[in-house]
């Protein structure tokens, strides 16, 4: 992020929502009496879920939660961006396409056939994609769903003027930290945390299961060497696929990953 | 204002406070609603379809992001669904922390959909934060509800928006004596909080509405419905999830993304008020007495009792909690293990919002071959068009439209609408001519 | 290291800024007091420790406590915002808070200074740890032997306690020299390197204690200085910088060869590390 907001008489703040689940925003709407402690340093300008209604004010900052999968929302994710000084994405849907970018290797209309007797009435674009794909994106934050904690540093950061710190670590270092004992190493668990982002504290694996990857690619992120790993635990090629193409199915590292699997396993 | 002869079409954007976008067009001549359509503007997200060739071991966890609120119902339904088709038998251990851990989705959403959502309404307030303006110890009474909730979500699945620990077969992990212990502390000592949050929701003026409708709610025999039981509906039908299909149907109606329901051809009920009419008979004696001092009396035909049927709703939850999480040990396993075959899973279960259903035709591996999920939203939705209708006219049509705006928010509200797979700004048109 | 009264690896305790204020343009003293009263009135710390300061979701630095180890009702550091944190902290204001763990360390050999010259060489914002020295040494005149105050700084204006150096030059026994690289319209001391004062200093190296804070090249070339003086090895330490994490050993972060410069420093003995000091960059 380029332009951290300089000690702002009081940050004036949006919430959007685009194709989601909702999860994300829940992550402010589920901070309890925090909420109004928030609320107090803040101005809400626009949060349709929890009430404020004014998406064409300026605002400071726009937490943007979804993908953009439908023509309106091409034209909305640009009048957002006209009226934000920081826009954040907030969210796998909103960072990577989510898990509904599952989509944008089918065929969407003959989905559409499927499920709909009036196929013509539904407006949907052929591919949920990130808003990164259609805006400039200030910062991210990756996550299905972000945490409240997570949402809480970005803000306080911002209110202090300076810029939100990016844990692009991986879910491993959390692991560890924590004192887990590794579902991979001692149960042979195929685990996505080698090549998952930090930031969850390694809620999986502190209930002993595998990470399934829900917060995205981390930096330098060695998917080959998962990949290998994966196969030499007996995952099938399509499996491996499956776990590349989840909840982050359209981040680049995770698609390049589940593509050079398909090519070479021969699926 | 019903003699005007042109035609007044009014953008107003109504829906805030819902989980999603739509919008209602409303077309009234010579004082007769002519038209009422709600239309929801869901960007679809295509669960079904990409959930197909997915293994069983990923449905829990890939269906738990249709809802960000409810994602515990969607995990849980799908899971015993397959638990059913695969001949699993639970630990006793695992089927009680399954309803505990439903319990806190109820606290957690119905909390949330109080005083977030629907409270500001009656208060004339935009939001909770204004709400709490003028009622900050009942918002905060109510905040510290549903962190509650949240936290008995926590201790099972290590965070309450899409919890990671449900796997077909049980749990993942099973949580310690020492948190369950403190939580208990925390259920007990919020008892009369709860208590108190029904005697404030009752007496919150909610407008006097009379009328006719199919309730449809789990019933069983010997406790209150959530997460096991039959498909009741208040004409005395009693089925088998599987029988669903033969009563219950759904079509697209071509201004809606969500798919319509209907009960032998009509509208019905789903949801908190629905369960409450169906199961009343089941509330504990101190339950029934406490509601009839606050003036309840059940079946209710008034949808603005929604409200307080979710605060009787939050104290059941937490008494259910507390009695599951008695005598809790930690198991040996949390999850037994599960052989997958092929067949047809069926299951539903009680969701904040109603009933939820689940269909999976599964292949020898385990492997999705065809999915097919009800929400409760959808099945609601011809009962919102209805009511919307019937409360209307009830209101009265004269009233200016910012009026009738705010009555039509109000009549959506009660049923706690997830278009979740929707966006913003839900509008209203309305025509008079 | 206070053992007894160190808030150590646990979770930061809650502190408040008391008061704030610009000493110039990109150094700022912030006092502290933490939230839980018993909790101040038992902090302890020794002149030459730190404590890590925490700003919620920003982020975590090693900061060295300026303040008066007598002091009981605060706790007071000087900053220089160079990054993220730093900058976080600068815009704190009386009444924010801040997570405050510590103190953290070893400070400076305040034992072996009984009946000795004090000579203290910094550089930079290195002034900041020596402070509370200077304070301890003021407070005790009569213990102690000549005090020799030697500061160097880039440019005049970075020249922070102007007034404070000013007091200092007209005690009794007290010499203080400053040396800018630069200097500025009514600087009244040396333009140049601090080095080259050196030469000006009086003290008895036979009985002098030396401690250094600053840059590492500058304090290289002083150690070189007061050993040709005669000053033994065992009588001068200095302070080290690194980058820290955990405060506590246990991170790695700030390993300087076989020490951690959290938990066997920041003040270390002339003895111990000049090895590994004759590696630049290391
Ligand atoms: C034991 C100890 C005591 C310290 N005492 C003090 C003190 O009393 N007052 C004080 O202001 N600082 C002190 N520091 C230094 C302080 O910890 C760092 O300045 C701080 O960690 C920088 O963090 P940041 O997030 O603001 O900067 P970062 O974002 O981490 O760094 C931003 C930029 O500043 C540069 N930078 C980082 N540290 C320094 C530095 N020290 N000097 C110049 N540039 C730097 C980085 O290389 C980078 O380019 C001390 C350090 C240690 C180890
Ligand atoms: S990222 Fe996940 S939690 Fe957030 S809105 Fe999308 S599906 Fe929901
Ligand atoms: S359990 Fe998973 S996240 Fe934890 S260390 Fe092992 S591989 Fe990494
Ligand atoms: S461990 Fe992995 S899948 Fe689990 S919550 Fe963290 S990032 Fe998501």
């Amino acid at each position: 992020m380029n332009a951290p907001v300089k000690n702002p008489v009081r940050l004036r703040v949006a919430v959007h929502k685009f194709s989601s689940c909702d999860g994300c925003q829940l992550a402010l709407l589920n901070l309890g009496e925090d909420l109004l402690t928030l609320a107090g340093r803040i101005d809400l300008v626009h949060f349709a879920e929890a009430g404020p209604l004014d998406p064409d004010t300026d605002v400071d900052v726009a937490f943007v939660e979804g993908s953009v999968s439908t023509p309106e929302d091409l034209e909305r994710i640009q009048h957002i961006r006209q009226h934000s000084r920081l826009l954040i994405a907030i969210g796998a849907c909103a960072t990577a396409g989510g898990i509904q970018a599952l989509r944008n290797g089918a065929k969407g209309a003959e989905w559409v056939a499927q499920i709909y007797s009036h196929p013509e009435a539904i407006a949907s674009l052929e591919r949920s994609t990130p808003i990164s794909s259609h805006v400039k994106v200030d910062f991210e934050l990756w996550g299905c769903p972000v945490s409240g904690p997570q949402m809480l540093a970005v803000v306080n950061s911002l209110l202090l003027g300076v810029a939100p710190r990016d844990n692009a670590d991986k879910v491993c270092t959390e692991c560890k930290r924590q004192g887990y004992s590794c579902v991979m190493v001692t149960r042979g668990v195929p685990c996505m945390g080698p090549v998952t982002r930090a930031s969850c504290g390694a809620l999986c694996p502190s209930l002993g299961r595998d990470c399934y990857g829900c917060y995205g690619p981390a930096e330098n992120a060695n998917t080959d060497a998962l990949a290998a790993q994966f196969a030499s635990q007996g995952l099938t090629p399509q499996a491996i696929v499956r776990r590349f193409q989840s909840i982050n199915s359209q981040a680049p590292v995770f698609l390049a990953a589940a593509d050079k699997t398909r090519m070479s396993g021969h699926e | 204002m019903n003699e005007q002869k042109r035609t007044v079409a009014i953008h107003v954007p109504v829906l805030t406070r819902v989980e999603g976008e739509g919008a209602l067009d409303l077309r009234i001549e010579d004082g007769q609603i002519k038209e009422l359509r709600l239309r929801i503007f869901e960007p679809p997200r295509y669960f079904e379809k990409f959930l197909e060739g997915r293994s069983y071991t990923e449905i829990p966890d890939m269906v738990a992001r249709i809802c960000g609120i409810c994602p515990v119902a969607y995990q849980v339904t799908a899971a015993q669904a397959l638990e059913r088709l695969f001949g699993v038998e639970l630990d006793p251990w695992a089927r009680d922390m399954r309803r505990a851990f439903y319990c806190g989705e109820w606290i957690q959403s119905h909390s949330l959909h109080i005083h977030l959502l629907a409270a500001p309404d009656f208060f004339g307030c935009d939001s909770v934060i204004e709400l709490a303006r003028i009622a900050p110890e009942e918002v905060r009474r109510g905040l510290r509800i549903q962190a509650l909730g949240n936290e008995l979500m926590d201790l099972f699945g290590a965070r309450s928006v899409h919890p990671v620990g449900i796997r077909v077969g049980g749990f993942h992990g099973s949580p310690s004596l020492s948190r369950i212990n403190e939580i208990r502390e925390k259920l007990r000592a919020v008892l009369p909080e709860a208590e108190a949050l029904i005697r404030w929701a009752a007496s919150i003026a909610v407008p006097q509405d009379d009328q006719a409708f199919v309730s449809v709610a789990m019933q069983h025999p010997s406790n209150y419905a959530i997460e096991r039981g039959l498909i009741g509906v208040s004409d005395g039908l009693r089925i088998e999830a599987e029988a669903f299909d033969a009563h219950f149907a759904e079509h697209h109606e071509p201004s809606s993304t969500a798919l319509f329901s209907s009960y032998h051809g009509q509208p019905y009920l789903v949801g908190p008020l629905a369960r409450l009419n169906l199961n009343h008979a089941r509330l504990p004696e101190w339950v029934k007495t406490l509601l009839a001092e606050n003036g309840l009396a059940l079946p209710s035909r008034n949808l603005f009792h929604s409200l307080v049927a979710r605060t009787v709703e939050i104290l059941l939850a937490l008494h259910e909690a507390l009695r599951l999480l008695d005598d809790y040990r930690v198991p040996d396993s949390p999850w037994v293990p599960v052989t997958p075959r092929a067949g047809v899973a069926t299951g539903c279960t009680e969701a904040p919002r109603g009933l939820l259903w689940h269909r999976y035709e599964m292949d020898g591996e385990g492997r999705v071959v065809n999915a097919r999920i009800v929400p409760p939203t959808s099945q609601n939705q011809g009962r919102i068009e209805e009511d919307l209708r019937l409360s209307l006219l009830n209101f009265g049509l004269d009233h200016p439209d910012d009026a009738l705006r705010l009555h039509c928010e109000k009549v959506i509200r009660n049923y706690d609408p997830c278009i979740s797979c929707a966006t913003h700004f839900l509008r209203m048109n309305v025509e008079r001519t | 290291m206070n053992a007894s009264h160190a808030i150590d690896a646990g979770p930061p305790h809650t502190a408040s800024v008391v008061a704030r204020s610009q000493e110039s343009p990109t150094i700022f003293t912030l006092q502290l007091r933490l939230d839980d009263a018993a909790a101040q009135a038992a902090y302890r710390f020794a002149p030459g420790q730190f404590n890590m300061l925490y700003l919620y979701g920003v982020g975590e630095v090693p900061i060295s406590i300026m303040s008066d180890p007598e002091e009981r009702d605060g706790i007071s550091h000087t900053i220089r915002a160079v990054g993220r944190v730093t900058q976080g902290l600068a815009a704190l204001k009386p009444g924010d808070r801040v997570g405050l763990r510590g103190p953290f360390g070893r400070g400076w050999p305040l034992q072996e200074m009984g009946g000795r010259d004090v000579v203290l060489v910094t550089g930079g914002l290195g002034c900041a740890p020596a402070v509370s020295v200077i304070h301890y040494v003021l407070r005790r005149r009569e213990r102690f032997g000549k005090l020799v105050i030697i500061q160097g700084v880039k440019h005049a204006d970075d020249l922070i306690w102007r007034e404070q150096y000013d007091r200092w030059a007209k005690l009794p026994d007290t010499q203080v020299l400053v040396a800018a690289d630069e200097g500025a319209a009514l600087w009244p001391w040396h333009v140049g390197r601090v080095t080259e004062l050196f030469g000006l200093a009086r003290f008895n190296p036979a009985r002098a204690v030396a401690m250094m804070c600053g840059p590492e090249g500058m304090m290289r070339v002083t150690a070189e200085h007061l050993l040709t003086r005669g000053l033994p090895e065992s009588s001068l330490y200095l302070s080290m910088e690194r980058n820290m994490q955990c405060a506590v050993g246990r991170c790695g972060h700030c390993q300087f060869g076989g020490a951690f410069v959290c938990r066997d420093g920041p003040v270390f003995n002339w003895g111990e590390v000049k090895a590994l000091l004759a590696h630049r960059g290391f």
